[in-house]
């Protein structure tokens, strides 16, 4: 009994982990969007959008513990399947994988130019590139446990060093900047609650990963306080980034982030702080990475019924390595890619289809 | 000069094939040969297009964008 357990806990994750991996995609994405994206339309009241994306996020959450307890220990390819049938479900399952390609090649680019534009200056993205997919298959390697610890471990670093980071800009502040807020805001801070949701959608990755949580116990109260606490974070990363800068200004600044953490300078030994926050945002980065990949590896793995995922390993860097470098050349084509394709394409794949699945499922009485 | 590089990538690929068979079929994986043969090929299109493309040549981004907006 003892040996099994200790199997069962080296090669599944704890519901705590599982959460934990999910969380940090989507605060691996706000880093770099949320300010941005809350702000348009929605400008000075953009911190409304956080509130009420809130919402939509512990909604969607519910229905993923939905499916997890009603297909305990099966994955995703299995659960589209019993609900769609082989064929459509077979589609949809494809469909996803050809999403997450196109995220992981968009997200490297995106994270080399973040790297090559703020401490990096000069530097061959390429290479950049070529350095997170070596690392990230590296880890991919070791399986989904390791990168869950060391998610756990990251996530909990990130969360910290945000609430610091959030006093330490008070003195920052222009109050001004987002006041007032009326009624009137309303409808653009819906539409850009919409917008905020994109970085929410991979969330739905924690269906991906259904076969290898080993305990469901707790995962939806641990699921709704860890949403909690990153929406009441989000908020108030958003309301110092229009305090600091005005919403203005965000939506011509690339990585608003880097900017706002340039502004700290609240003693001498702490005027570089930017090069150690870089090298977290970094870390948090990589790991969205290394998970995303890992959903991939799988959902293929999954879906055509493999054993082994070794020999796929050189096949997920290459397809990694050139597909991140042949999406786009240049910020503003790669930005405005991400706002006319890739944000509503993750819209539909991480809530719309799971939306359409669960209906689906209780039609069918196979989800509780 | 392109050419010769195109030519010695799909070359290398096919080595690559040839030497992953003699790792799935002794073991009678016979679905993963394919998987992987088919995964190869469309890596092999996508490394063929990221040779064949100059620095000035607009990529994924910029002709998804011309094609639909």
């Amino acid at each position: 009994m003892s040996n099994k357990s200790s199997e069962l806990s080296s090669h599944a994750l704890s519901a705590r982990e599982a959460v934990a991996v999910v969380m940090i995609l989507t605060f691996a994405l706000d880093i770099r969007v949320l300010p941005l994206f809350a702000t348009q339309p929605a400008g000075h009241a953009g911190w409304l959008a956080v509130l009420l994306q809130f919402g939509y996020m512990l909604f969607f959450f519910h229905i993923f513990y939905k499916f997890l307890i009603s297909f305990s220990g099966q994955n995703f390819a299995q659960i589209a399947k019993t609900i769609w049938g082989r064929t459509l479900g077979f589609f949809v399952v494809f469909s996803y994988i050809l999403w997450l390609l196109l995220i992981l090649s968009f997200n490297i680019n995106m994270f080399g130019a973040r790297l090559s534009h703020s401490q990096y200056p000069g530097q061959n993205k390429a290479m950049l590139i070529a350095i997170f997919v070596v690392f990230a298959v590296i880890v991919v390697r070791s399986g989904i446990v390791p990168i869950a610890r060391m998610t756990r471990l990251c996530f909990f670093m990130l969360v910290t060093i945000f609430i610091i980071l959030i006093v330490l800009w008070l003195p920052s502040f222009r109050w001004e900047n987002f006041m007032p807020v009326t009624y009137l805001d309303l409808p653009n801070a819906g539409l850009s609650s919409l917008k905020v949701l994109y970085t929410g959608a991979f969330s739905v990755l924690i269906l991906v990963l259904s076969d290898k949580i080993a305990s469901l116990k707790n995962i939806r109260r641990i699921g709704f306080k860890s949403i909690t606490l990153l929406s009441g974070l989000k908020v108030c990363v958003v309301l110092a980034a229009i305090g600091i800068l005005g919403p203005q200004l965000i939506s011509r600044i690339p990585f608003t982030l880097n900017t706002m953490i340039n502004s700290i300078a609240f003693s001498s030994s702490l005027e570089r702080i930017d090069s150690f926050l870089g090298v977290l945002f970094t870390v948090a980065e990589f790991m969205f990475i290394a998970i995303v990949s890992f959903c991939f590896l799988h959902l293929i793995r999954s879906l055509f019924g493999l054993d082994r995922m070794a020999p796929y390993l050189i096949l997920l860097a290459l397809s990694l390595f050139f597909g991140g470098n042949y999406i786009g050349n240049t910020f503003f084509a790669l930005h405005e890619l991400e706002e006319a394709f890739i944000y509503p394409l993750s819209l539909v794949m991480g809530f719309v289809i799971p939306l359409l699945l669960y209906v689906t499922g209780k039609i069918r009485r196979v989800v509780q | 000069m392109k050419w010769g590089i195109l030519i010695g990538l799909w070359l290398a690929l096919l080595v690559y094939f040839v030497w992953e068979c003699f790792q799935f079929l002794p073991r009678g994986e016979k679905k993963e040969l394919w998987v992987f043969g088919g995964w190869l090929f469309l890596v092999g299109i996508l490394i063929s297009v990221n040779i064949h493309s100059s620095a000035a040549d607009p990529r994924f981004a910029e002709l998804f964008l011309r094609l639909f907006y």
